[in-house]
């Protein structure tokens, strides 16, 4: 090695060393927006339609918590208006109801009074009332503030969106443990969007570091069992590290926002990477162990296997950045980091890591692929098989890809954010219980735009109501109508709505002498041309969340949809929104990476190798997506991206092609040149496989399941990859690829089976 | 369970006596508080008071509710009758509150809709004055006159001359705020600006845009109340001043209640 050289390998060191500090101090600045917000699409007419609703009727959601207890006696009524004050206390907390500070309104003898409906010491007989009152109401009956057995009440509240989600989840928690639990009266169980934000939030700054850690740690595990020397393990780690730095850093310095799915980037740069320096490696201790001297090494490994490096590392950022095409900021930022790393580590790989390799002494003692051992047996046996079964193969895998069409037939959507946690979890038991007492977590909110002040009109809302009440899975419903009926009840003992726009205007009058006009304002404008529903609906998946909707909207045409138009929002919306936004980014990303893939992969000099070596990848996704339907697992956030991950991290199949027409161009025929390609690349496939799959089953150790299905599913589909490298695509390159570009002229099949 | 007749709602009558003080000022300036709230005080009042307001009350989101009423007050607010002009779905209703001897007030509505008068029960100091964003409380200060829920202070005298005055809550207020700052302008004595503040947090913010010279009295015309928080605001609009006019004794009875 020249002085030369030397100082110009220093140099690329020093260069590397400056940019990643450079832009790893960018990764300081990254923030973490974890919320289910940050998965709306860009253009949601949902989210649009939410933002109007915020602003003209105030509360961003609602928070619910079930305070389980012997309701009805002094204490616990002193302890509930106690815990009412104090949640209504919160910063972030716009309005508390409940049975401690609910309002009722009595005709009394021709007063009409507006007062607690439960005193701070309430005597046996005002109980009694109480209870009475919270039964037949038309505001309150059907347990919706106390549970009819008198055993739990709801406290319901009103949450803005402006504030942070943890903190406030945190205040409300601490609270009811101090006022409720700590008191002894009985459990709590809270549930509400900004609590399912915080833990996502929680969860995923855990998350990312120790996925990460585990999965360093298995593939440095693998690096070592295929090299067998430390500097293989630690050299492809060195190059993701570069690659991580540097997309963090540049997200940082961009100002972009970390979200739920970008715990998967690390898992996902770190397997994807180290595959590049792999099989640089692999190919650098091949030539060593034929005696090449060091530098004559790092040159043919750069030159040879580099060009297929170079392809499918480009390929996969390709795949990758489709997801930045995404409508939703959730999807891009993952598109984005990705992508990012992953052509961040394929430089390091390119450049780094020769530099770093002419720096080191050449190892004592190196493994050469090809050398007799129970892994070239294998590989020996592979490429028999493969030579001799080819059509068998070809044939299997035909069968195996009508079977997976089958079950992506059985797949079922499900992107409802309440199932990424575990069935079993905290959050999920606290939601089945309240759900089950109030009725519903989620919201559906009908913004209806009228004459409200027209009998007509309210007479169709409550028609509406009455009729949504009886959608399985739809829990109380709650408008002006509502409110108004109260009123004319309390004021005229019929319990129905006013029948004249005077007698609505007028006791809407009447309420605002003595009632709290929040309890108007927040269903109807001031000028009675806006008004709003809210239905409380269970958190179901989002196949049944569809159901119910339609079922809502339906109800809405046939009855409010005559006198008013319709605007429909909500919880159970925005996340139905997602789903579809989803559904478009799958489709879009996963053709899109498909076609990439086969230009970039292209570059090999041969269209139809690029097609060929795409077969292996195409009937791997099938059967991932066959796997989700027989298995019932669901279409969520995660498997939905699997497709165009997997095109993108499978493509290291393009190695095989490559040294197999590698082999062609010196002049070796089809079915030694394959021999010769498997016995020198495959066990880099095979250890390609393994390190992937290694990297991504750390996403098993993860608490959101769509992650850790992932996971699961990546792992089977890298190892599918390999196992299709090693037996379809010899076959079908037998086959359909015996005269690439450049190659000498093959002699006619011969079928050996 | 609340008393029905407790005297809360006398404060609808304090805030149209509020906004009927004033009188010719000639130009002086005061050096101390309680120089400035003695000036105040020592405004006349008109004996009656015939007026026709418009309160407009607009949501943050800018929807928008404008009632027309008349209306009558005497023996200084003691007695007082509010009927609703516009709109017209609530014309011809009414509110009356007449002060007892026993300093109690009795207070009825009366709704054509629903065909009778009803007895309205008591609400809080801090609840809002027909939806508005005027609470009970807040429209008691109009005048300036904060009771002996402050302690005044005259923070400094600007341009004008304007009085700067701030109120800290006084030993065993019953103000839902523990300061207050306003400015008074020497001219008309008629804070022109009232800042509302609890727990060092700005809550509201009421703000004289217009004044009006009816005979010996100057009067706000124009008056704004602003909740901070929710960005809703109510404006009242008061104009057709009859002043010390003859108020015959039945308008402050049931039966002209219905009328």
């Amino acid at each position: 090695m020249t002085k030369a050289d030397r100082r110009r390998d220093w140099l690329i060191i020093a260069a590397f060393a400056l940019v990643s500090i450079g832009l790893g101090l960018g990764a300081l600045r990254l923030k973490l927006d974890a919320s289910v917000a940050a998965m709306l699409p860009d253009s949601s007419t949902v989210a649009e339609l939410q933002r109007e609703v915020s602003d003209v009727f105030g509360a961003d959601g609602i928070m619910v918590a079930l305070v389980e207890g012997d309701i009805y006696t002094p204490r616990a009524v002193g302890a509930l208006r106690q815990l009412s004050s104090a949640l209504a206390k919160i910063p972030g907390v716009t309005a508390v109801t409940s049975a401690g500070n609910a309002q009722r309104m009595l005709d009394d003898d021709g007063f009409l009074v507006i007062e607690d409906l439960l005193p701070a010491t309430p005597t046996a007989a005002d109980l009694a009332a109480a209870r009475d009152y919270l039964e037949t109401s038309p505001l309150y009956r059907g347990g919706l503030l106390v549970a009819l057995d008198g055993k739990a009440a709801n406290v319901v509240m009103e949450v803005s969106g402006d504030v942070d989600s943890s903190a406030l989840s945190s205040a409300i928690r601490m609270t009811l443990d101090r006022d409720w639990q700590g008191e002894g009266l009985g459990a709590v169980h809270l549930v509400g969007g900004p609590l399912i934000d915080g833990e996502m939030r929680a969860t995923l700054a855990r998350e990312m570091p120790l996925l990460g850690g585990v999965a360093a740690l298995l593939i440095l595990v693998m690096l070592y069992l295929n090299f067998r020397t430390v500097r293989g393990a630690l050299l492809p780690l060195m190059t993701v590290l570069v690659g991580l730095l540097w997309s963090l850093g540049v997200m940082g310095w961009l100002g972009a926002e970390l979200s739920t799915l970008s715990v998967i980037a690390p898992v996902a740069i770190l397997a994807v990477g180290s595959s590049f320096s792999l099989h640089l490696l692999g190919r650098f201790f091949q030539e060593l162990s034929h005696g090449k001297d060091k530098h004559q090494a790092i040159a043919t490994a750069r030159k040879e296997t580099g060009l297929g490096v170079l392809i499918s590392g480009l390929a996969i950022a390709a795949a990758l950045s489709t997801f930045s095409l995404s409508g939703m900021p959730t999807v891009r930022a993952l598109g984005l980091l990705t992508a990012g790393g992953v052509l961040g580590t394929l430089i390091a790989a390119l450049v780094l890591l020769p530099a770093v390799l002419g720096l080191l002494r050449a190892p004592r003692r190196v493994v050469d692929p090809e050398q007799p051992g129970m892994i070239a047996g294998f590989l020996e046996a592979v490429a028999r098989f493969a030579d001799r079964r080819r059509y068998a193969i070809l044939g299997a895998a035909g069968v195996l890809l009508a079977l997976a069409v089958v079950g992506t037939t059985r797949i079922v959507p499900n992107t409802a954010v309440i199932d990424y946690f575990n069935a079993n979890s905290p959050l999920r038991k606290d939601y089945a219980v309240v759900e089950d007492a109030f009725g519903g977590s989620s919201q559906v909110q009908v913004l209806v735009t009228g004459d409200l002040s027209e009998p007509a009109t309210l007479q169709s809302m409550l028609a509406f109501q009455e009729r949504v009440a009886t959608i399985e899975g739809v829990g109380p419903t709650t408008s002006i109508a509502t409110v108004l009926r109260a009123i004319h009840y309390t004021l005229t003992g019929v319990d129905g709505l006013p029948t004249t726009r005077e007698e609505i205007a007028q006791e809407l009058l009447l309420y605002q002498l003595s009632g709290d006009p929040k309890q108007v304002s927040q269903y109807l404008t001031l000028d009675s041309q806006l008004g709003l529903v809210d239905i409380a609906t269970k958190s179901e998946s989002t196949a049944i969340m569809r159901s119910i909707v339609n079922d809502i909207e339906a109800a809405g045409a046939a009855t409010l949809g005559q006198h008013a138009t319709l605007g429909y929002t909500g919880s159970t919306l925005l996340q139905l929104d997602i789903e579809d936004s989803l559904m478009h980014d799958f489709v879009i990303s996963l053709s899109l990476a498909i076609v990439l893939v086969v230009i970039i992969d292209s570059f090999v000099r041969s269209f139809r190798a690029a097609l060929v070596t795409i077969l292996a990848l195409l009937l791997t996704i099938a059967l991932q997506y066959g796997v989700l339907g027989f298995l019932g697992i669901p279409l969520d956030l995660s498997t939905m991206l699997l497709g165009a991950l997997a095109i993108g991290v499978g493509d290291y199949a393009i190695h095989l092609t490559v040294r197999y027409m590698e082999e062609r161009r010196s002049g070796r025929q089809p079915e030694a040149a394959m021999n010769q390609a498997l016995h020198s690349s495959g066990r880099s496939i095979l250890f390609t496989a393994l390190t992937l799959g290694a990297g991504f089953l750390a996403m098993v150790f993860s608490q959101f399941v769509p992650v850790r299905t992932l996971g699961s599913l990546m792992a089977f589909t890298v190892l599918s990859v390999g196992t299709a490298s090693l037996t379809l695509l010899p076959a079908a390159c037998l086959v359909f690829l015996r005269n690439p570009r450049g190659s000498a002229p093959a002699p006619a099949v011969r079928g050996t089976n | 369970m609340t008393d029905p007749r407790r005297p809360t709602r006398r404060l609808v009558t304090t805030l149209f006596l509020a906004l009927l003080l004033g009188g010719a000022v000639s130009a002086q300036r005061y050096t101390t508080a309680a120089e400035i709230t003695a000036a105040m005080d020592a405004m006349p009042n008109p004996s009656t008071t015939v007026a026709t307001l418009r309160m407009t009350i607009t949501a943050a989101s800018g929807h928008s509710l404008t009632r027309t009423m008349q209306i009558w007050t005497a023996d200084e607010g003691r007695s007082q009758l509010i009927k609703f002009l516009e709109p017209a779905d609530v014309r011809g209703s009414g509110f009356l509150s007449v002060e007892q001897a026993s300093g109690e007030s009795e207070t009825m509505i009366y709704l054509p809709a629903l065909g009778r008068v009803r007895r309205v029960a008591g609400g809080q100091e801090q609840d809002a004055f027909f939806g508005s964003d005027f609470s009970y409380e807040e429209i008691s200060s109009l005048s300036g006159d904060f009771g002996d829920d402050f302690t005044t202070t005259l923070l400094e005298v600007q341009p004008g001359p304007v009085y700067v005055m701030e109120g800290t809550a006084a030993a065993g207020s019953t103000s839902s705020y523990d300061r207050i700052v306003y400015q008074v302008p020497e001219a008309t004595l008629i804070p022109r600006r009232v800042e509302f503040y609890r727990a060092g947090e700005l809550i509201k913010v009421l703000t004289i845009s217009g004044t009006v010279t009816v005979g010996d009295y100057t009067l706000p015309s124009i008056i704004r109340m602003e909740t901070v928080a929710t960005g809703s605001f109510t404006t009242i609009d008061q104009s057709d001043f009859t002043l010390d006019g003859d108020i015959p004794a039945d308008v402050f009875t049931e039966r002209f209640l219905q009328r």
